[in-house]
């Protein structure tokens, strides 16, 4: 059974459609790429199934429970995190306030929270050095590190992250995918989001391509990557918004 | 020169009773981009409280006001705002507005629309003589507890997980909630400490000004709505220091105003709250996550 089934989605902002009767099914340890040209619906698409953005219709069903109409913060209590675009770090908490926050139950014990903790300080070193300073102080780079510690403190089943390489500089992106990767190993269910398909290759094991709300291309992400096709879904990207 | 210190224990006190009202407007505006006009009457049913129960003592009339406005506070929240919470802030003002003026008419209902005595600690009208300087003792603990009070609000919001929470809540509500944060909680005690912030300052500004009347929060909440405009919308410290310079100009404009201009001061007041928002417009002290989100 998939850990995440979408089942003919659409969401509408309004009367505009941002997702067109979308389906696709994510298995437990499976890495997934989502590509797309700007304003394919790609950031809709995790909004929604992170329970932020109401469906229209259609089903998402997240290990078996249909999640659709579920208050955002049920989502999140039920194993799915999301580190967004831009990040979107709490600005006045500190770097350690910013993980507190991220924190759930789902931990277990304070030992095993800090346990969990210590664990983030030594995938991401500079957030224990940093542990006392404003977050929005550090670089893009550190905040993306944050963001990603913040999502993996809910003891997540399924990672969703969109765009976590833009804007950041190339050594950045590169240890950006190295966590990914090694997450990917530890058997971490990922749904990964980029507007650029060069570097998903390295950890996706299928991807996905979207353009104008819908899924126009999927396949092993060896496959496709070097497929025409691919290029010729970002020249026709109609653009919806995002 | 003793004129000056005087004045200036008169303004930190009334002052000090503005930066709680505006603390606990600031507290619900953070977090739920709702300006609760009701505040106004949180605080008038306070007073309200205590008038009927100082009888049986100050201890209990202070701890059945704190109650009764927490529940207060939780009950409209449930009832009022939460069926609303999402729409635009249009419709959330309105909320608020319709809500104020049910609890101001009820209480006009039944107790009246005259102003009601109070004398809550006759002791801490008396006076006291510290270094050549009379003054009224009230005031000096007005100024106390409101100092014990933010020190505790602040710890609160620094060192509790429900008070990180808070602040993230206020900084972006939803990624707060896509972190699993429990909006209805959060939500909840910021209500619940918006009351109590309500319950401090009516009793401190009874025990001043010895009058209970179903228009007494208003003339408070106004000022405490013009203190976190004046901080900066969405800043916790920036309405505290609001509501602390609202206060000094408003005693120091009674102070040094000549005596035909003294009818007008609130005028002058109003004058240097435009001048700050023409120089100012975003406000004092207003942080980088108070700014219009997209």
């Amino acid at each position: 059974m998939a850990l995440l089934d979408l089942d003919g989605i659409d969401v509408r902002y309004g009367p505009l459609p941002a997702l067109r009767d979308l389906s696709l099914q994510l298995a437990e340890g499976e890495t997934l790429g989502v590509v797309g040209p700007n304003g394919a619906g790609k950031t809709t698409l995790t909004l929604a199934i992170a329970g932020a953005l109401p469906l229209f219709s259609g089903t998402i069903r997240f290990d078996g429970r249909s999640i659709a109409g579920l208050r955002t913060e049920d989502v999140s209590a039920l194993g799915l995190a999301l580190v967004p675009e831009g990040r979107r770090i709490f600005d006045g908490l500190t770097v350690q306030e910013n993980l507190l926050v991220g924190m759930s139950k789902r931990l277990g014990d304070r030992a095993a929270r800090a346990r969990a903790l210590d664990e983030m300080h030594a995938m991401f070193p500079i957030l224990a050095e940093r542990r006392n300073g404003m977050a929005t102080r550090l670089s893009g780079g550190e905040q993306q590190q944050l963001a990603i510690a913040r999502a993996l403190l809910s003891r997540p089943r399924l990672l969703i992250l969109d765009e976590p390489s833009l804007g950041l500089a190339p050594l950045m992106v590169d240890k950006v995918y190295e966590v990914l990767l090694a997450l990917r190993k530890s058997g971490l269910t990922i749904l990964l989001v980029e507007q650029n398909p060069m570097r998903i290759g390295i950890v996706a094991d299928r991807l996905i391509v979207l353009s104008g709300g819908s899924l126009k291309l999927q396949g092993p992400a060896r496959e496709l990557l070097g497929d025409a096709r691919l290029e010729q879904a970002y020249l026709s990207g109609e653009g919806a918004p995002e | 020169m003793t004129w000056f210190v005087q004045a200036l224990v008169d303004a930190t006190s009334i002052g000090s009773i503005y930066a709680l009202t505006a603390l606990g407007i600031g507290l619900i505006f953070g977090i739920m981009r709702l300006i609760n006009f009701a505040h106004a009457e949180f605080i008038t049913i306070a007073a309200y409280v205590v008038m009927l129960t100082i009888a049986f003592g100050f201890p209990v009339a202070l701890f059945a006001a704190a109650a009764g406005v927490l529940i207060l506070a939780l009950l409209s929240e449930r009832l009022a705002f939460r069926p609303v919470r999402g729409a635009d802030p249009s419709t959330l003002l309105i909320t608020s507005f319709a809500l104020s003026y049910l609890l101001q008419n009820t209480l006009v209902l039944i107790f009246g629309a005259r102003p009601s005595g109070l004398n809550i600690l006759p002791e801490l009208s008396q006076p006291i003589l510290i270094g050549g300087v009379r003054l009224p003792i009230i005031h000096l603990v007005t100024i106390a507890v409101t100092v014990l009070l933010l020190a505790a609000t602040g710890a609160f919001l620094r060192k509790t997980r429900m008070g990180i929470e808070m602040r993230a809540a206020a900084a972006d509500f939803e990624m707060a909630r896509l972190l699993g944060i429990r909006a209805n909680r959060v939500i909840a005690a910021a209500f619940g400490l918006s009351g109590v912030l309500a319950t401090a300052a009516a009793i401190l500004y009874v025990a001043q000004t010895g009058v209970v009347e179903p228009r007494l929060g208003l003339h408070l909440a106004l000022i405490g709505f013009v203190a976190t405009v004046v901080g900066g919308m969405g800043s916790l410290p920036g309405a505290v220091l609001g509501g602390l310079a609202v206060g000094m100009v408003t005693v120091f404009l009674q102070v040094l105003l000549p005596a035909d201009l003294r009818p007008y001061r609130e005028a002058f007041v109003y004058l240097a709250v435009i001048l700050v928002l023409v120089l100012r417009p975003q406000g004092l002290f207003r942080p980088a996550s108070a700014r219009e989100r997209v």
